[in-house]
């Protein structure tokens, strides 16, 4: 080919591919001014939406008349709507809807919420913990529209506006308007006493002449006997003392030290308030920490165990506590079943108990608390009235009485008869000595009653159904603790203002992830203070003085 | 002149048309896709795409360079690639050259598929394999135990992690990086063999005198390939192996984009101003390694 065909070929195909590259990049505006259509549109009508949605009940005929497709994500909500159950049934039904399951997953939800947000792909119901975990990234998708904003006038859906009103709630209003539904845990930030329990061996202390401890040193020597003295028995060194569930429950193990590291929560030193991994008092927790696992008390594979992988080394003999939840006993795939799964002819409640964390230096001791929500709901922006108002109606039912006693007993008819006076009469079948679990007989069960709220508060109530789900000596056992709880126990004074407020600086600090330094420096062979010092320098890089001079002032407007 | 190369073209035209769909795929998958860079100059919002964003000149840049992470993982970067470079990348020429001199056929073609079958199986899955072996109840430490040792942290240890991780995509890979290099081999004339054999040099010295200058010039290349994807350094290993115990070793530039990005809200204007900077810093060494090895009387890429 000579050099004139070469140049007059290369430019043809330069050519070629100018008009493919523009041609893509035409569709790719077109795709844009779509989006920006979408985008002002509910912004335009957020007015209207909200008398729309005050007017719909009001309205003489049918308000669920016309039939819509709502998708909604949720853990696991693939496996769990597959059957299509009775329960799915019902809602789609009675609220004349298709429900649309869209699945994420524990390790990956906010990933896939942040690469959907992006792509234009959210769900209409989206299931989101940005709210306390990442304001930065909750103010973006406020500020940016990606979130509907609920209505002010919340009065036709009036178990809904009893969570917008909640005092703890009130921090999670931008300008005004809420614009996730939190999901409510508990009625009462005292419940969360029981989302923390150290589960431990009572038959190896006995065979180690182990009494309850009463210091942290008396706690790391156990863990030490429990991975050195052979407490089975084999001949084998083979066991550890504690493992976890998730790095979170472990920490209410320096509840006595430092009580704010518990819940992850700001407190006052010096005069300024302050995010609990830049406190002083972090340096003792640190050493104990790195001691614990220096001697071999903490489960050395803590650090590379997924969420729930641990679990296992309790429940099989080689590990001598689990830290925990005390309402995680319960449930075919809670510790009690699994624990006795894994020792066949063993009873758990024999051989395992709850150990009660010591005193904290003031004498006083500590139990666990945080708001009283964790998670939301957040409704798309692209959503209309029409659907934004059936969405609400569902969500307003699902936190209603009724409702509750359909997630307390079942399908009334199928699972349960009331008679005039309201007594209940459970019918559905046994399995063993107790009535099968809801959540087997309805795959979706789960999902649907946690929908709007958890059900935990529902799951420890000394109930005529908790004592037909989960038995007798479940239900006082969780009564037990709680009761304890409160009658021994104070909470850990907390800073509930701080948690989801916003400010530029604060919002920054999202780039800050403690728990990865924690294990770093509980890993690590350099001095465990020296490290947290120089993490603790780094984290000023990242802006923490600036957020704790606007915090503290902040703090000074709430008279605090 | 275009008549000519209307002509051209008309007579090559099925060849044109063979090359269509590979030419569509590099314009539609990587030159498309290009325009997205320029997140790492604008403020990313999330309605309207990649282009709708107001422009923030390098402030993404300034960001990012103040970030002490972020240099961390730019130098563990650098180590592991040329920890790769050192120790991954000769190996698979060793075990071509080691195959190679297997007598057998069959035997030959058992050792190629043995080495080359973990190629096949995921980092998630090698990963949950490694675990079961190094952890603290593993095979490994039960053995050092049973022999009165200490048991050893294998996977947080910052001081073993980047040993594991090249040790572990050596079995991982070894294999499948040797077949280009037995390909070479496979295309060498056995007349040089016969040549060398009738003028009396010893298997040592066939490989020595023929076999490696043959496969010489395929090593130059794949070493430029290799030095051009240095800043990558394996996320989909990493990823899978580390924690945060190692992150002072093994932290590379893509798992702290990934964190940065999705779980740490670090933006994503900012993460692809680390992509930006990576492709360019590749690009410059695939041009460096490329120089070289032409400065070396190689052939070289371009």
């Amino acid at each position: 080919m000579n050099r004139a065909k070469r140049i007059g070929l290369n430019s043809l195909l330069a050519a070629a591919l100018i008009v493919v590259v523009s041609g893509c990049g035409n569709s790719n505006d077109a795709g844009n001014t779509a989006n920006d259509g979408a985008n002002n549109a509910p912004a335009a009508d957020n007015g209207a939406g909200n008398s729309a949605a005050a007017n719909t009940p009001a309205a003489t005929d049918d308000p669920y008349k016309d039939h819509l497709d709502i998708s909604l994500s949720w853990w696991g909500i693939g496996v769990g709507f597959q059957q299509h159950d009775e329960l799915v049934q019902k809602i789609e039904k009675d609220f004349n809807v298709t429900l649309k399951p869209v699945d994420i997953g524990w390790d990956n939800y906010k990933e896939k919420n942040q690469v959907w947000s992006a792509a234009g792909q959210l769900p209409d119901i989206i299931t989101n913990s940005i709210v306390n975990d990442n304001p930065a990234t909750y103010n973006q998708w406020v500020s940016q529209g990606l979130v509907h904003a609920l209505p002010e006038d919340l009065s036709a859906y009036p178990n809904l506006e009893k969570v917008a009103k909640a005092p703890d709630v009130q921090g999670v209003y931008r300008d005004g308007k809420l614009y996730a539904i939190p999901r409510m845990t508990y009625p009462n930030t005292d419940m969360w006493a029981v989302d923390r329990a150290i589960f431990v061996r009572k038959d190896w202390m006995d065979k180690l002449g182990l009494q309850d401890p009463k210091s942290f040193d008396e706690f790391d020597a156990m863990m030490k006997a429990f991975a050195d003295k052979d407490p089975d028995g084999n001949g084998k060194n083979d066991t550890t003392g504690i493992a976890m569930n998730t790095l979170g429950y472990f920490k209410g193990v320096f509840m006595p030290t430092f009580p704010q590291f518990d819940n992850s929560s700001w407190l006052q030193e010096d005069g300024k308030w302050i995010p609990y991994y830049a406190s002083k008092q972090m340096d003792q927790v640190m050493v104990q920490a790195r001691q614990l696992y220096a001697d071999g008390g903490l489960d050395p594979d803590f650090a590379v165990e997924k969420a729930g992988e641990a679990n296992q080394k309790f429940y099989q003999g080689k590990a001598g506590a689990l830290a925990f939840a005390s309402n995680s006993v319960s449930g075919s795939a809670g510790v009690k079943a699994e624990w006795e799964k894994a020792n066949p002819g063993k009873n758990f409640f024999d051989n395992v108990k709850i150990l009660h964390l010591w005193p904290a230096a003031d004498g006083t001791i500590y139990r666990h608390t945080t708001q009283s929500f964790w998670s939301e709901t957040m409704i798309n922006a692209e959503v209309d009235d029409a659907k934004m108002s059936r969405i609400l109606s569902i969500y307003d039912w699902l936190l209603s009485p009724e409702a509750k006693e359909m997630f307390d007993y079942g399908i009334e008819g199928k699972d349960y008869t009331k008679d005039a006076s309201g007594a209940i009469t459970i019918t559905r079948p046994k399995e063993g000595d107790a009535y099968v679990a809801l959540n087997k007989e309805y795959p979706s069960f789960d999902i649907v009653s946690q929908l709007a709220a958890w059900r935990n508060a529902s799951t420890l109530e000394d109930s005529a159904a908790n004592r037909a789900a989960l038995g007798d000596n479940v239900v006082e056992f969780i009564q037990n603790e709680l009761k304890w709880q409160m009658d021994n126990a104070k909470p850990i004074p907390t800073a509930f203002d701080i948690f989801s407020m916003s400010t530029p600086a604060k919002d920054k600090l999202s780039t800050i992830n403690f728990d990865e330094d924690f294990t770093r420096i509980v890993l690590g062979k350099d001095d465990p203070v020296k490290m947290l010092h120089d993490a603790q320098k780094g984290y000023d890089g990242k802006g923490l003085q600036a957020a704790i001079t606007e915090v503290t002032a902040e703090m000074a407007k709430l008279g605090k | 002149m275009g008549r000519t190369l209307g002509k051209d073209l008309f007579k090559h035209r099925y060849l044109y048309l063979l090359l269509l769909p590979t030419v569509l795929f590099y314009v539609l998958f990587q030159y498309v896709p290009m325009y997205g860079v320029l997140l790492a100059f604008k403020e990313f919002k999330y309605h309207g795409g990649i282009l709708s964003g107001p422009w923030v000149g390098m402030d993404n840049f300034k960001d990012l360079v103040a970030q002490s992470d972020f240099w961390r993982a730019f130098w563990n970067t650098l180590y592991i690639s040329c920890g790769r470079l050192a120790f991954e990348f000769p190996i698979a020429i060793i075990l071509a050259l080691l195959i190679n001199e297997v007598a057998r056929e069959k035997m030959k073609k058992f050792y190629q598929t043995v080495y080359t079958f973990p190629h096949f199986i995921s980092w998630v899955i090698i990963s949950g394999i490694m675990f079961n072996f190094l952890g603290n109840a593993g095979v490994l430490n039960q053995i050092i135990a049973s022999l009165g040792f200490h048991k050893v942290t294998f996977l947080t240890d910052p001081g073993l992690f980047r040993a594991i991780v090249f040790i572990s995509n050596i079995w991982k890979e070894v294999g499948w990086s040797a077949i280009i290099y037995l390909a070479a081999i496979a295309g060498i004339n056995p007349e040089l063999y016969e040549a060398a054999y009738v003028d009396g040099a010893g298997r040592f010295q066939q490989l020595k005198s023929v076999t490696w200058p043959s496969i010489r010039g395929t090593a130059a290349i794949m070493l430029i390939l290799a030095v051009g994807n240095a800043m990558n350094g394996g996320f989909d290993q990493i990823f899978n192996l580390y924690n945060p115990g190692v992150y002072s070793t093994g932290d590379i530039i893509d798992t702290y984009t990934y964190r940065s990005a999705f779980s740490d809200g670090l933006g994503f204007g900012v993460t692809t101003a680390v992509g930006l900077f990576k492709a360019v810093l590749n690009f410059s060494l695939l041009y460096l390694a490329n120089f070289i090895v032409k400065r070396l009387g190689g052939e070289g890429l371009v």
